[in-house]
Formats: C-alpha cells, sequence, structure tokens
C-alpha cells in the first residue's frame, strides 16, 4: 500500500523527479568514474613504487638508511642473496650499491648518483632496461660498461660508446676511480635519476668503490606471479608475514641484536605509503562531498514535496494515518528515487568506467607523464572498475537520501492537519 | 708526509717573524730577551727541515674503527712551496699523486687518466682516507702570515744545564682575519730543540686533533723525525703514522719535477 503510493508519488512530478534523480545519478556516475581513476592511479603508482622500486622488503645494514655511509654495507652479499633467492615465496631478489662520483667526459664533469645493479635481476625488477631511449642495458658479465640518465649525457656531451671517467672516494677514503664505457642511454621519467644516474655492473661498482662482496641492499619481491606479487604488497598482513619470513632465514641474532635492518617497504619509506593512503581517502571525500550536494537536492525536492502536499498530508493525518505512517510514505519516496538514481548513476557510471578503461585519460604534460610522489606515471592513466567502489557508491547513495529524507519525513508527520487543510484551500 | 711541511712551514714561519715584538703590547726587556731566545730556538729547529730539498719513501699507516690499511708513498720537495707525492703501494691506489706548488694543489688519478685541481670545498677533505687533509698540504704556507705566538714554557735551566723535563710551549693564535680553521695551534719542542708535537684546537677550545714526532734520526747533520703521527682527538684509537723508509736532504731535483707533466708520470 505505502510501496504503492509512493511510487504514483513520485510520478506525480515526473520533470522534477526526474531531474533529481538525474543530478545524484551524475553524481554516483562521477564518483564511480573517479574511484575507478583512482584506483587506476594507484595501481600504476603501486606497481611503479612498490612492485618496481621499493619491493616488498627491504635489508640494509641497520645503520644505512638513516646514514648513507658507504661503508654502512651488507657483507658477504653473494651468499646473502642466494640465502634470500632461496626462500619460499621470494619471486625477486635484487642487489644494489650506491654511491656518489663525478663523471666526466674529456671536458665537462657533472656529479652522479652511482648504482651498481646485478643487470640481470634489477631487469627483472624494475624493466629498467624498458626505460632505454637508444643502446642497450648492462652486459651480464662486467665489462666496466655504463648506463645513464639521458639528461645528464646531454649535459656531459656524451654519446653511445664515449668513454666516461668516474672519480670519487671509496670505502677507505681512497680515490675510486674508473673509466667506463657508456652502452646505454636511460630516460626514466624520474628527474633525479635522469640528470644524475648512473648504473654500473655491481661488480664493476665493488671493484671502483672496494667494496668487495658487499652491497648497500636487497630488495625483495614475494609472490609467484606478476598479479600475485601486486596483491601480495598491498595487504599490511601479508607483508608483514613475509618480512617475519625473510627474517627468519636471513637474520641471525648476535647478542640479542640483529645484523641485518629488514623493513617491509611501508616501513622503508612511510611517506609514500602514506601518500597512498591518503589519496585513497580523498577518493572517499571525494564520493561524499558529491554525494551530499545531490542530497540537497533530494532535500529540496522532498520538502517541495510536501509543501504542495500537505494539504493532502493534513487530510491523511486527519483520516487517522499514523504519523508514523507518513514518516514512512516519506522515507519509501526517498529510496525509490534513490533507486531510480541509482539506475541512472550506474548506466553513466558504467559508460564512464568503460571509456576509462578501455581508452583511458590523457594525463601528459608536455608528452611526459605527471610525477606522483616521485615516480613518473604513465602519460595515459587508466580506470580500473573495482567492486568495492559500486558497492560503497550504492552504500552513500542510499544513506545520503535517507539522511537527507529525516527532516522531509518529520516535517510530514508533524503537519497540523486543521491548519493544514484550512491553508490548502486559500 | 704534510705533517713534514707542517713542521717545516711552522718553523719557517717562526724563524723568519723576525719582528715578533709588534705583536704584542707591552715591550719589555724580558720579553725582548724572551723574542731573542725563541727566535733563537726556532731559527735553530728550523733548519731541522730546511733541507732545500728532500727526496724520501715513507709507509702511512692509517687506523680507524673500521679499518687498517698502510699506503706506500714516495715524495719529493723543494723548500716549502713545492712538493710531489706519489703512491706506489697498494696496487689499487699505485699512482696516484699530488702535486703541490705555492697555494695550489692537483690529484693525478691514472687509471682515468685525469689531473684534478683541488678545489676550495675539497681542502677539507682527507687526503687518501688518512686523518691529514688536502689543506694541511697547501694551507701551510700561509701559516707565517696568519698566527701569532706566544712563548708559555720553557725548559728551566738550573744552572749546570737543562731541565730533562723541560719543553718549550708555543701557543699560536691566528690574527683576526687569518683564513685558518683552527682556533689555536699548541708547539711543543723539548731541550734539545726537536719538536714534539703540535696540538690544534678549533675556535670553540675544543682539541681537534695532534701530532707528535717519533724516533729521532740524523740525517744529514740534522735530527729528523723519522716517525709522526696524527691523533684526531675525537675518535679513539684511530691514527695515521708515517714512517721514513727513507730520507735524503739536498738532492739535486729537476725544477720540472713539479710540474703538471712529471705528475702524469
Amino acid at each position: 500500500m505505502i510501496h504503492t503510493m509512493a511510487w504514483r508519488n513520485l510520478w506525480r512530478r515526473k520533470q522534477r523527479t526526474l531531474f533529481t534523480a538525474l543530478a545524484m545519478g551524475v553524481g554516483v556516475a562521477l564518483s564511480m568514474g573517479s574511484m575507478a581513476l583512482q584506483a587506476g592511479i594507484f595501481s600504476e603508482v603501486f606497481d611503479e613504487m612498490v612492485t618496481d622500486t621499493l619491493g616488498h622488503v627491504q635489508v640494509h645494514h641497520p645503520k644505512y638508511p638513516s646514514l648513507k655511509h658507504l661503508h654502512d654495507t651488507l657483507p658477504n652479499a653473494q651468499s646473502l642473496l642466494n640465502k634470500a633467492e632461496s626462500i619460499q615465496d621470494v619471486r625477486v631478489v635484487a642487489p644494489r650499491l650506491f654511491s656518489v662520483a663525478l663523471v666526466g667526459s674529456e671536458t665537462q664533469s657533472a656529479g652522479a648518483l652511482i648504482m651498481g645493479v646485478d643487470p640481470e635481476r634489477e631487469t627483472k625488477l624494475s624493466e629498467i632496461d624498458l626505460e632505454l631511449i637508444s643502446g642497450q642495458w648492462l652486459s651480464k658479465q662486467p665489462k666496466h660498461e655504463m648506463t645513464l640518465g639521458i639528461e645528464l649525457a646531454e649535459e656531459l656531451g656524451v654519446q653511445l660508446n664515449d668513454e666516461l671517467a668516474l672519480v670519487g672516494q671509496d670505502a677507505y677514503g681512497g680515490v675510486a676511480q674508473g673509466l667506463f664505457k657508456v652502452v646505454g642511454l636511460i630516460e626514466s621519467g624520474l628527474t633525479e635519476l635522469d640528470q644524475a644516474g648512473v648504473w654500473l655492473h655491481l661488480t664493476d661498482a665493488q671493484d671502483l668503490f672496494a667494496l668487495d662482496d658487499q652491497v648497500h641492499e636487497l630488495i625483495i619481491v614475494g609472490g609467484h606471479s606478476a598479479q600475485e606479487a601486486m596483491n601480495f604488497g598491498k595487504g599490511q598482513k601479508q607483508v608483514q608475514a613475509f618480512k617475519k619470513l625473510i627474517n627468519t632465514a636471513l637474520n641471525e641474532q648476535k647478542e640479542g641484536s640483529s645484523h641485518l635492518l629488514i623493513q617491509t617497504w611501508r616501513e622503508a619509506r612511510p611517506s609514500v605509503s602514506q601518500l597512498m593512503d591518503t589519496q585513497q581517502a580523498s577518493a572517499y571525500i571525494m564520493l561524499i562531498i558529491v554525494l551530499a550536494v545531490a542530497a540537497i537536492g533530494v532535500l529540496n525536492t522532498m520538502l517541495m514535496n510536501i509543501y504542495e502536499r500537505s494539504r493532502e498530508l493534513g487530510v491523511m493525518l486527519a483520516l487517522g494515518v499514523k504519523p508514523g505512517q507518513v514518516r514512512q510514505l516519506i522515507f519509501t519516496e526517498s529510496f525509490y528515487l534513490a533507486s531510480l538514481a541509482l539506475l541512472m548513476g550506474l548506466m553513466l557510471g558504467g559508460l564512464i568506467d568503460y571509456l576509462l578503461a578501455t581508452y583511458g585519460l590523457d594525463f601528459s604534460v608536455d608528452g611526459k607523464g605527471l610525477s606522483y610522489g616521485g615516480v613518473r606515471l604513465s602519460p595515459r592513466l587508466y580506470g580500473i572498475f573495482e567492486q568495492s567502489a559500486l558497492w560503497l557508491s550504492v552504500f552513500a547513495l542510499y544513506s545520503m537520501t535517507l539522511l537527507a529524507s529525516i527532516w522531509p519525513a518529520l516535517k510530514a508527520s508533524r503537519i497540523e492537519p486543521i491548519q493544514a487543510i484550512s491553508r490548502g484551500e486559500q | 708526509m704534510q705533517s713534514m711541511f707542517i713542521i717545516g712551514l711552522h718553523l719557517t714561519a717562526f724563524a723568519q717573524d723576525t719582528q715578533p715584538l709588534q705583536n704584542t703590547q707591552a715591550q719589555s726587556d724580558t720579553i725582548k730577551a724572551q723574542a731573542g731566545e725563541v727566535e733563537a730556538l726556532l731559527d735553530a729547529t728550523d733548519d731541522l727541515n730546511r733541507g732545500r730539498s728532500s727526496h724520501s719513501l715513507m709507509t702511512m699507516k692509517v687506523k680507524t674503527a673500521r679499518y687498517e690499511r698502510e699506503m706506500k708513498v714516495e715524495a719529493w720537495t723543494q723548500g716549502t712551496e713545492k712538493s710531489l707525492l706519489k703512491i706506489r703501494a697498494p696496487k689499487r691506489d699505485a699512482g696516484v699523486s699530488t702535486l703541490k706548488v705555492g697555494d695550489e694543489a692537483w690529484n693525478y688519478l691514472p687509471k682515468v687518466d685525469r689531473t684534478l685541481k683541488l678545489s676550495a670545498s675539497s681542502m677539507g677533505g682527507a687526503w687518501m682516507g688518512s686523518h691529514l687533509t688536502n689543506d694541511d698540504l697547501v694551507r701551510g704556507s700561509r701559516m707565517r702570515d696568519d698566527y701569532t705566538w706566544r712563548l708559555l714554557a720553557r725548559p728551566q735551566a738550573d744552572g749546570s744545564g737543562i731541565d730533562q723535563q723541560g719543553v718549550y710551549k708555543i701557543e699560536l693564535i691566528p690574527k683576526p682575519n687569518a683564513p685558518v680553521v683552527w682556533g689555536k695551534v699548541l708547539v711543543v719542542i723539548d731541550a734539545q730543540k726537536r719538536p714534539q708535537s703540535l696540538s690544534y684546537w678549533n675556535e670553540r677550545e675544543v682539541l681537534i686533533r695532534e701530532m707528535s714526532f717519533h724516533d729521532y734520526q740524523k740525517v744529514k747533520e740534522q735530527f729528523v723525525p723519522m716517525r709522526m703521527r696524527v691523533t684526531p682527538s675525537k675518535k679513539a684509537g684511530e691514527f695515521t703514522e708515517i714512517i721514513y723508509e727513507q730520507l735524503d736532504f739536498d738532492v739535486d731535483l729537476s725544477p720540472r719535477l713539479f710540474s703538471l707533466q712529471s705528475l702524469k708520470r
């Protein structure tokens, strides 16, 4: 009975109902779209940052992350690496050595960030070989080769096959000096690396800086496939469990203090972790704002409804309809309105999601992707439909509508029949 | 090696400071007498390393909390203005050379065939991982302009001879606009007029490092320390020691030795 009445009431003012529903529907559609895009960005950042750069778990000398001293290394790197690789669930282990040095051509020199990497393992982790814009990636064997950031190469005026001198300080304070042949130029999209990055074979770098069989960092990625690796790192619990596993396998407890610092990516880079969480939260806030605006429309519509129908409602109350039933009627009307809005919103939102997922959005600036938290995103970003986002929209829509109907419903149930009927006669 | 220069330079500074009284306000007879004594003392000790030229082979031992290592260094000096150092061992560093002419210095790196001029900003850096700075190498030549001296103590003459325990203590304070990093330097010279140590304080009166001189031997009529040690005061157990394996004075050195060309050879 109430449902029939509510449904019919809704259609007494077709235009108004439709427009109100449409407004809410557009709100739902827009937030669906923005959440899909957000999910897309998140996934991209996650992929770039966590899976490719930070790894799920990092191993350092306890003092290295804070002090960055050249000599705070992981000793016996090769055996540590082998041990890490034999751990169940470990997909990639990439050793890295970092230092700074002057890189000089015949005429120019510039400061450089030196990264000693295992060419094969590094490509498994970060696919850095895909960022080569000319030349090739380092050979598997140490051959005194280097790849360097494109802007650094331009600054030095060097080309492929040129020989560059690296000069710095070795672990004993002596001079680190070596000649390296440029085999590849890298455009990573990260300013820091493009302007100063120099990649060397790990063994060459160890020789250069007198750090035999030592590295500064082991990056460990878990999971059996790329997709699994991605999910692996997102869950806090999973990544913590993974860390524990690695800790047990690698860290020898000596006199109560551990000789290795083993951290999850969230622990190692709380700023990135926070940035991602904040971004996620901001998507929800966006949804709430959009729907709150739409809810004000609902409020307005329902108030108008009640105002127009005050005589009718007065008669109903006079005939013995209980105030509770009137409230129920108003809530039911709102429910149908919201459902109508949802229908429109889902159709529109589905279309937006489909378009975003299929064609993506061009986010490029000067043909390059946006930089986000130190990560260069692809120029074109694609939306990702997530079921949770859908349910969130549905939930938010209904709860907002319900919230917006409380006042109209109360107002309707408190109508004074005599006043309302007499006013209606005017 | 640098400390060699430094003693030389310090002593030169005293010796050539022919009018030390200008530095002091009062000009009493006692001070005049004292100045004469210090001057004479410094003149004498100045001759210690005043060989017109030198050629040496030394072992530099560097001990830090993390490691201990040894280098063999061959060195040539001409007065206090010119010097050339070449690392002979270990193999890793062999051929790395440092040339100093006047206030300027260059490093030569054989593996990359590059000559690098030491810039102002690299002066504070350690020389080859030792506790000596590049600054020690270059700045030395300006010491005479940079400090005023004060005699704090001297061996007590008791009529029959010189007190065995007595030493000369000379305090050096930088002149107001002197471009030096130290706030105070204390020179200790024993009764035989052999330098014992140089202590360096920063501007906040905190002792930074000490250089000490040991194993005096006679080389070409001069007593010279065959072993020197630099001890940073803040790092317990760390030091750099220089031990002369061979040392010769007044050798014939071609002026071309102290050139960028010979640096590479």
